[in-house]
């Protein structure tokens, strides 16, 4: 139990950033760290007490597993989540190039 | 276990791949290939159509049958009302791609744009015909990222 | 772009081997320890990129570079689609067959066709993420000169 709110604080701590912090990259950061707050919350969902990792040992088989359905699902996630800060950075590297500055309260007042 | 079900995904994600290699090549490739693919899976659709009546076909991909009645595996999932869905998708891109072979000459990349469309069909196709939540996540993304790609389109000449 | 200090390229120089082979242990043991392709075609990204920053390279050389890492990509990504394909055509109607056989378990050449899945997923993710840092590079370097 404690583990689930230990990931909503991550999550909570990732918006704190994107709301307060005036540089673009650090806006970016901040994105990805709640995305990686989900995916703990999904991989820890799997867990049952007194399992061992998922990797079968032919000289000592272990009796419970943990699930291993929800760590394959994280990492498509993690992929798909590499994609969308791959394309995110595209757009911060247009924006430095036509206004010259990361700090978003310049950018909004410009309005080129 | 109707084996045309996955060929509605897998085509146009070769297509867009293939694409990519030999239009390097050739110049005139990817337009006309791109409406040949969608023509091909237009047909499909309709002869799914015109024989789906109240049946609901599901293909499980790899073969893996349920174990103790839990089933493990990706299922697609064809039934009437997807069956709908599927060919408006087709159909409206197969009318788009045969538009474009001649408006796509004011722009220089013509590559990436064929690529890119044939990636949104498949991921879109993708979204439809998946049997559970996880499928219509991975291929929402595939679909959306490559659309955001294609409204950033564009260097005209 | 500029290369780096004398010192940077020296220790690369060393380094950039091991961490190639690294990564192809990742993807060829992905059916017996954890990683796979993603994991391992991120390290073998990793060691791609450092050779890149550390000697630089001028902009005609960043683009060839770029365009035959492509051709890599796309063919990595239909071969994997030609293996889907084929266990189709191999016996029993269905895509994503694995009709290679299996062998013992815990040995490396086993698990039929997922050891070759792991090779070409591995290869198109480190050409994915190689394009990606070649794309943002020559972007910067259009801008300048």
């Amino acid at each position: 139990m404690i583990a689930y709110i230990m990931c909503f604080m991550l999550f909570l701590v990732g918006l704190y950033g994107v709301i307060t912090r005036r540089n673009l990259v650090k806006i970016a950061v901040s994105l990805s760290i709640m995305e990686i707050s989900t995916f703990l919350f999904f991989a820890l969902v799997g867990y049952i007490d007194g399992g061992v990792a998922p990797i079968v040992d032919p000289a000592d088989p272990a009796k419970v597993y943990v699930d291993p359905l929800p760590q394959a699902l994280v990492l498509t996630a993690i992929v798909i989540g590499l994609a969308t800060t791959a394309m995110l950075m595209a757009v911060i590297i247009r924006l430095y190039r036509k206004y010259g500055t990361f700090d978003i309260r310049e950018i909004k007042n410009l309005r080129g | 276990m109707n084996p045309l079900i996955p060929l509605f995904v897998v085509i146009p994600l070769a297509g867009a791949f293939l694409i990519m290699i030999i239009g390097r090549f050739i110049e005139e490739f990817n337009k006309y290939f791109t409406s040949l693919v969608l023509l091909f899976l237009t047909c499909i659709s309709f002869y799914f159509l015109f024989t789906t009546g109240e049946k609901i076909f599901v293909y499980k991909v790899g073969g893996w049958e349920p174990i103790n009645s839990v089933p493990i595996g990706i299922y697609m999932v064809m039934d009437g009302f997807t069956v709908i869905v599927v060919c408006i998708i087709n159909l409206i891109g197969f009318l788009s791609a045969f538009y474009s072979i001649s408006y796509i000459k004011r722009y220089t990349a013509g590559n990436y744009f064929y690529a890119l469309f044939c990636l949104m069909i498949g991921g879109m196709n993708g979204v439809v015909l998946s049997g559970d939540l996880f499928n219509i996540f991975v291929f929402l993304e595939i679909s959306v990222i490559s659309s955001y790609a294609l409204v950033a389109f564009g260097v005209e000449k | 772009m500029k290369g780096m200090t004398i010192i940077v390229k020296k220790t690369t120089q060393l380094i950039a081997g091991m961490i190639f082979m690294y990564g192809i242990y990742v993807i060829v043991h992905g059916h017996l320890t954890p990683g796979g392709g993603f994991a391992g075609g991120v390290v073998i990204a990793g060691s791609f990129i450092l050779v890149t920053l550390a000697n630089g390279g001028d902009f005609m050389k960043l683009l060839k570079e770029e365009s035959g890492t492509t051709i890599v990509e796309s063919l990595a990504t239909i071969l994997v689609i030609v293996i889907a394909v084929s266990g189709f055509l191999f016996g029993t109607k269905i895509f994503f067959n694995n009709f290679l056989p299996k062998g013992i378990v815990g040995h490396l050449v086993s698990a039929g066709v997922l050891p070759l899945y792991n090779i070409f997923v591995g290869t198109e993710v480190a050409a994915s993420i190689f394009i990606i840092f070649l794309s943002l590079i020559i972007f910067k370097e259009e801008s300048k000169g």
